[in-house]
């Protein structure tokens, strides 16, 4: 069971420069685990202590975010793609504000 | 200090009103601190009028070019529809400091219509915020 994973530019010290690296493992976890075997150090920037994807990574497999999938638990098959990506967010309002209704009108 | 043409910061200002009501947002690649290209990101955010989450694909696409060009990432840019051109609370929390602890986070404000405006902040992990000198020649 091999997987590619694309890792983006600001990982790849971790991966000798690497763009993109083929590892084995049926789940997420199991990528990871495997990815961390080849380039210890690599888990640690993806997970937090508590074991869940960091506030600043998101993981597709095959183009879908795997928060909306089954998350570490999402099953790859041979072939399947999995991204490692940064993650670049804000808004103008506060999390809690719920403006979005009345953010049209000027 | 991140320096533009008056022809990018246009880009900029018409990409915000394009995306209006929606917030915008997009990568500066430059040299030395002068923009040289801007990138145009996709906006995925499920709330864009109050949010933004640049689409990963586009992140993935344009650092790689970056990188082949041999530019830095000077900067990410979004837009403020309604608000002053100063990061929020959420913007302060999202901040990608981890991964990019010299990229200036760019925020351009349409708040008032007829006089857009444009500035650029360094945030640290610590969420301390330092504007920096936006200069437009
Ligand atoms: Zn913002």
């Amino acid at each position: 069971m091999s997987v590619e994973i694309q890792v983006p530019t600001v990982l790849r010290p971790h991966t000798g420069g690497e763009r993109v690296v083929h590892v084995e493992g049926d789940t997420v976890s199991a990528a990871i685990a495997s990815l961390e075997s080849r380039f210890p150090g690599l888990r640690t920037e993806l997970l937090n202590d508590d074991g869940q994807v960091r506030q600043f990574v998101n993981i597709y497999v095959n183009d879908e975010d795997i928060r909306y999938l089954n998350r570490l638990d999402t099953k790859l098959a041979d072939g399947d793609r999995m991204a490692i990506l940064p993650a670049v967010a804000g808004g103008q309002y506060r999390v809690t504000d719920n403006l979005e209704g009345q953010a049209g009108v000027r | 200090m991140i320096k533009l043409s008056r022809d990018q910061f246009d880009t900029i200002v018409a990409h915000a009103r394009s995306g209006f009501p929606n917030e915008i947002c997009g990568i500066l690649a430059g040299r030395d601190g002068q923009v040289e290209i801007v990138h145009q990101a996709r906006n995925v955010a499920r709330t864009p009028r109050t949010r933004f989450s640049m689409d990963p694909q586009d992140i993935l696409g344009i650092t790689d070019a970056i990188d082949e060009a041999g530019m830095d990432l000077l900067g990410f840019y979004h837009s403020h529809t309604h608000t002053q051109a100063y990061p929020s609370p959420t913007d302060v929390s999202d901040w990608p400091a981890h991964w990019y602890p010299d990229a200036l986070c760019l925020i351009c404000s349409l708040m008032e219509e007829d006089r857009p405006q444009l500035r650029a902040f360094h945030i640290d992990a610590a969420g301390e915020i330092e504007e920096a000198d936006v200069e437009i020649a």
